[in-house]
């Protein structure tokens, strides 16, 4: 190794996290170079200071937990009985009960609701907390997609599309174990999500219309006698109930 | 989610809290009130979705990834970049009483770009891997370590600037 590509490589080797290869070459190149050697030990002094200077202050963090645990207790109950990953039986258990003193009809507005705020869940980690990578972004990624998921409707990227806006990625989801197509559409009002399944003549539970407060965001269901889906955006800023009637009409 | 659930994500996650304020409070741009309000919904969007974090990976890096992508969608709604003025790093961090050493570190670290300032801070002062920053990040790790570089480097032009001995200690 020469000065330069030990200088490329100094940041890995002060973590700790060259390989035994270049751990070696690293050592070899330090005891014959006083320059290199001056610089690695000028570096560490500079990091060694930093930390120092940084950890002096123990941040006060008594309010934030006490803030955290407090509203920890008070997480609204569908999110404690219907999370991702709570063993099914005990959703399934909660539902019947749900069923059984309260009736049919609460049910379906509950099931409708609770898959609304998977949708609105799914919107709020996929683009703002975990960013997950396995999209198909827009152009001849998307066309693949829409062939491979709805090959009965080639057109349908153009059909849902919200007036002013243009397809950035789509992926597959889960709601609450249905598996739906997430579009995620670039509006002049901000970022549109459009959660879409086909439905032929089924007789099944459609998102809801709700607010998840928490998140600021507002969902709007939809359905035509095809398919079934949701419009999730900013509370207040998309138009979602507008988009869910446009979508109704065009699919 | 059940007493245990709690208790684990409590006894894992809540124990980080410090290292996200003090990155919150270094970085952030409207003082400690506006980096706690950011800590706490980073824990809150934890919590809400613990289920979804991989038992046996780093859960200090998983919450550093929430809370970065939750600065930037701040950041984004407020249309401005990260600007870390060096007043407001001082004013949060050291007593106003204590001129010393370190708070002439945390002056100059705060000159950085906050490009530098957050690859450092993470390396550094957080102790995360070169590959942990860039999926926090979402840049490639040859990129990490440049940025490390140009920041040291940066780091010790401005320390030997404000402080001309500091070159002669070395």
């Amino acid at each position: 190794m020469n000065c330069e590509e030990i200088r490329t490589v100094i940041p890995r080797y002060m973590a700790g996290e060259s390989d035994a290869a270049e751990a070696v070459a690293m050592e070899e190149h330090l005891a014959s170079c006083r320059q290199c050697a001056a610089e690695l030990e000028a570096d560490q002094r500079v990091d060694a200071c930093l930390r120092e200077a940084m950890l002096e202050d123990e941040p006060d963090t008594s309010a934030v937990i006490r803030h955290v645990v407090a509203r920890m207790e008070h997480v609204p109950w569908w999110q404690r009985y219907f999370s991702v990953g709570m063993p099914r039986f005990a959703a399934v258990g909660a539902l019947v009960l749900l069923v059984f003193f309260v009736g049919r009809g609460v049910y379906v507005h509950q099931a409708e609701n609770n898959i609304a705020m998977a949708a609105a869940h799914d919107h709020y980690m996929d683009l703002v907390v975990l960013k997950r990578t396995d999209w198909a972004y827009s152009g001849a990624p998307s066309a693949a997609f829409v062939q491979t998921n709805f090959p009965e409707t080639p057109d349908l990227v153009h059909m849902i599309t919200p007036a002013g806006g243009s397809l950035e990625k789509v992926r597959l989801c889960s709601l609450k174990g249905t598996h739906y197509a997430h579009f995620v559409f670039q509006t002049p009002q901000g970022e549109v999500s459009v959660f879409l399944r086909r439905a032929p003549g089924e007789d099944t539970y459609k998102p809801g219309n709700v607010h998840d407060r928490s998140n600021g965001l507002e969902v709007a269901g939809f359905s035509s006698q095809t398919f079934v889906g949701a419009v999730v955006g900013q509370d207040g800023l998309v138009p979602a109930g507008e988009i869910a009637a446009q979508e109704s009409r065009a699919l | 989610m059940g007493a245990d659930r709690t208790s684990e994500f409590e006894s894992m996650a809540l124990p980080h809290a410090a290292s996200l304020l003090r990155y919150a409070i270094h970085l952030g741009d409207r003082g400690k009130a506006e980096a706690e309000d950011l800590v706490q919904e980073t824990l809150l969007a934890a919590w809400r979705n613990f289920s979804q974090f991989e038992s046996g990976t780093n859960c200090k890096a998983w919450l550093f990834r929430i809370l970065i992508n939750l600065r930037y969608k701040r950041l984004r709604r407020a249309g401005r970049r990260a600007e870390v003025p060096l007043e407001a790093e001082e004013s949060h961090l050291s007593r106003p009483e204590n001129i010393s050493r370190n708070a002439e570190m945390r002056a100059a670290f705060a000159r950085l770009s906050p490009e530098h300032q957050e690859v450092m801070h993470l390396a550094v002062v957080e102790g995360f891997e070169i590959r942990e920053i860039g999926e926090m990040l979402r840049i490639p790790t040859g990129t990490v370590m440049s940025r490390l570089s140009r920041a040291r480097a940066q780091l010790r032009a401005v320390l030997e600037a404000v402080r001309p001995s500091h070159k002669e200690k070395q």
